[in-house]
């Protein structure tokens, strides 16, 4: 266990504005809860700060608007101003129609001294709109409730719920996402008229799509944040239903000039949709507001010194830090789904580093983050600025140190220098190159896609596969050597994969949509690239059996409701096996097998093509029992084939347990100990299993994680059942501080024949 | 089959820790510089080979002797297969000592010119460094430390290295 140095504070800590800081919250009101706060930083994993704030002992932060924070607890809401530690008590909210909880967006439309002033709440579950006016000349304080559930059917047919309230220059904004004709930035403009606060909406806007994000909406959550006269759009997209591998970050931005433009080219429509019918909406109406949103909103592919937070455990705030220390800046951190991981999206490089929460940060604590300038720069006056930064005990990760005595290879004639060279290609080429003066004279340097160096390329292979990264926006394609961490380069690559995928990733060739949209193989070292016939299924799961090259090449791929065959060297069509599914969909890892094809359904379970080239075909489903295994309901699964056996790799959420089962000849998963010789790289589409060529290789299961320091791919060794990285000294117990990719990524065997 | 009729002819070797073996002189002649030298008439009984030691001596004797033995290429068009593959198997158990003998082997092969067993060595120094990281390589190789890239070329290197498969 490391040791974490953590310093007690009665009142406020002083936290260092460098770092940004976040606050856990176990209320006393909580079973295990203790009461108090803990800061910390992601930054400096092992220092903290324990307070008491008496303000917050029973209070949750909601949100932070104008220097006040929003504090509830059930039925109690407060303002409070750190700064000034003035608070506005405000009266028990007690909704008659559902719990507290049932609130899900906070907003203050101005800052609790001006007459205007109102606290905006939106429910989850109604189409309401819960406010209290906070001009304090009133004698009291009261808590009012208004529909606006005929004012968002005039905007969006048939959107039902606000939610995701923000405030940017002194106008509030929302959105709504729950329709099906388009998902919606709402202008909710709060009126003080005499004594009444008159609430209208109006359209401000479509949300943004990204181009190539054509992935299920359902597995995404949409941020909206205002920040001075900029309004940002926030998109974290999954992998998967139970949203526990982020597939995307996508951020947007509007300034106010914009939105009012915007306004008013939406008003000129004059749109009033609330008697819309389904099929009566036309395309010119979806093609103009498409218009307008793509004319206003820009994405933003750097964040610089800004970082954003939000958590996805507890609720749906989000939080921005326009200007922290650069170094820190341009994340989104986003606390998983499971409560304990943080994952940090770096907008640079387009990586998510994995740090684990402090062990006192329980799953259900309530996480906010703070912010340190409060607009007022309250710890201006506290100058006892903390930079724990020399404290930091990290773990530093160190090659041997090369002990150098006399050379011999120093003596060596030069022409025998030549011929050691002749015998090393690729990568051995280079790095032999890079070893000291002589070497370098002697290799001059080669460019491996020329036409005598592919010559020279035709037999060789690397010591095991790489991870491959597309850059979609700037076209370059990183390939990484998980053993030496090296990274190659390659920038020829003109197109997109589509949904953000490569469907599979086989003897050195890729397959996947572009934006045609076709299927295509690619080979990223030869630039050799086959169209296959027109498919129009962009969600189905995908394999082939040998290169395009080979004429026994066969794709396959599983849809909703059919299994497509093609034989690339026979034939200019898909054959289509018509199945229904039904609940098993989807079905994932296509592996050939002899004659037949299994595919891996829910928890374990396959299904079987039997004499899948014949016309006696048959489908068997659950043909084997999920395996008894001790991962939680978390868990991925990952089919593949060694020599003439099928593997099932089970591996918890966040690493937590990684389980090998062997199908035995009564159609049983058999848990096994090892993989003896053999090796297996794990991706979202595609599981590899191969024989290691060195033994140090073996027995190893390779994750699509680099270790965030040494860059090298992150592996669990069966025979210590213990994460770890080719380095001496890098024993990772547990499966944090790595970094994942969020571009489409592969592991690929490159190969240049 | 095996040693031919001047197997009664004996050459001496003598190492630098002057240790002499004695071999057929069909063994000899696996090296070109030996075979160059008893052409020439210029070799006496005993030759002397003063920047070989004993202990490579010794290994270069027993891979001649192999390959001295085994039928050569030119000899039969029609190879016995099962020869070949002894004597692969041969030098690939040969090849199996550790680095400074490898590069003593190999500068003893290159003065005594035997080029099959010159190319067996920088083949297996190849194959030692497959998947090592430049400072691998230099430790496995002993590489003299004044002899390293400057950090200027060394970034140039990993740059254009990074580069190499665009």
């Amino acid at each position: 266990m490391e040791e974490r140095h953590g310093l007690v504070c009665e009142g406020f800590p002083p936290l260092c504005p460098k770092y940004p800081w976040l606050v856990s919250q176990s209320l006393e009101t909580d079973e295990d809860g203790t009461g108090g706060q803990f800061f910390y930083t992601i930054h400096d994993p092992l220092f903290h700060y324990q307070c008491r704030i008496p303000e917050l002992l029973e209070n949750r932060i909601r949100g932070c608007f104008y220097g006040w924070m929003i504090l509830s607890n059930n039925t109690k809401w407060s303002l409070w101003n750190p700064v000034t530690s003035k608070i506005i008590q405000l009266p028990p909210l007690i909704l008659k129609d559902g719990e507290c909880d049932d609130i899900n967006s906070f907003c203050l439309s101005y800052p609790p001294d001006d007459p205007s002033s109102v606290l905006l709440l939106t429910r989850a579950k109604k189409s309401t709109f819960v406010f209290c006016r906070l001009d304090r000349k009133r004698k009291r304080l009261r808590w009012m409730e208004m529909s606006y559930v005929h004012q968002l059917k005039r905007i969006s047919g048939n959107g039902t719920l606000v939610h995701d309230l923000t405030c940017c220059d002194g106008k509030v904004f929302a959105l709504n996402t729950d329709g099906s004709l388009a998902k919606y930035v709402i202008h909710v403009d709060i009126v003080i008229r005499d004594k009444e606060v008159v609430i209208k909406l109006r359209l401000s806007g479509g949300c943004p799509i990204h181009s190539y994000l054509l992935t299920d909406s359902n597995y995404q959550i949409k941020y909206l944040k205002g920040y001075r006269s900029e309004l940002f759009y926030l998109t974290v997209d999954f992998n998967e239903e139970t949203k526990k591998t982020i597939g995307a970050v996508v951020l947007f931005k509007l300034d106010m000039a914009s939105i009012i433009k915007c306004e008013k080219l939406l008003e000129g429509h004059n749109w009033d949709m609330t008697n819309w019918t389904p099929g009566e909406v036309t395309d010119e109406y979806i093609e103009d507001l498409i218009d307008i949103t793509d004319m206003m909103w820009e994405e933003l592919l750097d964040l610089n010194d800004a970082i954003f937070c939000v958590d996805l455990v507890r609720d749906h705030s989000v939080f921005y830090f326009p200007g922290i220390a650069s170094e820190f800046g341009g994340y989104v951190h986003i606390r998983g789904v499971m409560g304990s991981i943080i994952h940090s999206y770096n907008f640079r490089d387009k990586t998510i580093s994995l740090s684990d929460m402090p062990s006192q940060v329980l799953p259900t604590s309530h996480i906010s983050s703070w912010d340190c300038r409060l607009e007022g720069d309250y710890f201006d006056s506290i100058q006892e600025v903390d930079d724990k930064a020399d404290e930091i005990v990290v773990r530093r990760i160190m090659d041997d140190v090369v002990e150098l005595n006399e050379s011999h290879l120093l003596n060596l004639p030069f022409h025998l220098l030549e011929m050691i060279l002749d015998h090393c290609v690729g990568v051995e080429y280079m790095n032999f190159r890079a070893t000291c003066k002589r070497c370098h004279i002697a290799a001059p340097l080669i460019k491996w896609r020329d036409k005598s160096a592919l010559r020279r390329l035709s037999n060789y292979s690397v010591v095991s596969p790489w991870l491959m990264v597309v850059d979609q926006e700037q076209g370059i394609i990183t390939c990484t050597d998980p053993m030496l961490g090296d990274k190659y380069f390659m920038k020829k690559f003109n197109e997109r994969v589509l949904c953000n995928k490569i469907l599979c990733s086989r003897f050195g060739w890729l397959l996947y949509y572009n934006d045609a949209p076709m299927l295509v193989f690619y080979n990223p070292f030869t630039s050799d690239i086959r169209e296959l016939p027109p498919l129009g299924n962009y969600y189905g799961r995908f394999c082939f059996s040998a290169p395009p090259t080979s004429p026994d090449c066969v794709v396959v791929g599983f849809s909703r409701s059919n299994i497509y065959i093609h034989y690339v060297a026979r034939e200019q069509t898909w054959r289509a096996i018509h199945l229904d599914f039904g609940d098993a969909h989807p079905y994932s890892f296509p592996t050939f097998y002899g004659r037949d094809l299994y595919a891996l359904c829910k928890e374990g379970k396959l299904g079987i093509l039997k004499y899948m080239g014949g016309e006696d075909y048959s489908w068997e489903k659950d043909v084997s029992r999920a395996p008894t295994s001790s991962c939680t309901s978390h868990a991925s699964h990952f089919l593949t084939k060694c020599n003439q056996n099928l593997l099932l790799v089970i591996v918890g959420f966040s690493g937590e347990s990684v389980e090998v089962f062997n199908l035995n000849s009564t159609k049983e998963w058999e848990k096994i100990d090892g993989l003896g010789r053999h090796m297996i790289y794990i991706s979202g589409t595609t599981c590899l299993c191969i024989e290691a060529k060195y033994p140090h290789m073996e027995n190893k299961i390779y994750f699509p994680q680099l270790h965030s320091k040494s860059k090298r791919a992150v592996f669990y060794s069966l025979e210590t059942c213990k994460y770890d990285t080719f380095n001496p000294k890098s024993i990772e117990e547990k499966f944090v501080r790595t970094s994942y990719e969020i571009h489409p990524h592969a592991w690929i065997e490159p190969t240049w024949s | 089959m095996s040693t031919s009729s001047s197997s009664s002819k004996k050459i001496v070797l003598k190492s630098a820790d002057n240790e002499t073996f004695e071999i057929d002189e069909i063994v000899a002649l696996e090296s070109q510089a030996i075979k160059n030298m008893i052409e020439d008439e210029c070799a006496d009984n005993v030759i002397p080979l003063g920047n070989i030691d004993s202990k490579t001596l010794s290994k270069i004797i027993e891979y001649c002797k192999k390959h001295a033995e085994s039928p050569k290429k030119d000899d039969n068009a029609d190879i016995d297969e099962k020869a070949v593959e002894d004597l692969k198997s041969f030098d690939a158990e040969f090849a199996k000592v550790d680095m400074p003998l490898i590069q003593d082997i190999l500068m003893a092969a290159n003065f005594l010119n035997i080029d099959n067993l010159i190319g067996l060595m920088c083949r297996t120094i190849a194959d030692r460094i497959k998947g090592k990281t430049p400072e691998e390589i230099r430790k496995i190789l002993n590489i003299n430390k004044n002899d390293l890239l400057s950090p200027e070329q060394e970034a140039k290197a990993r740059e254009e290295n990074s580069w190499a498969f665009d």
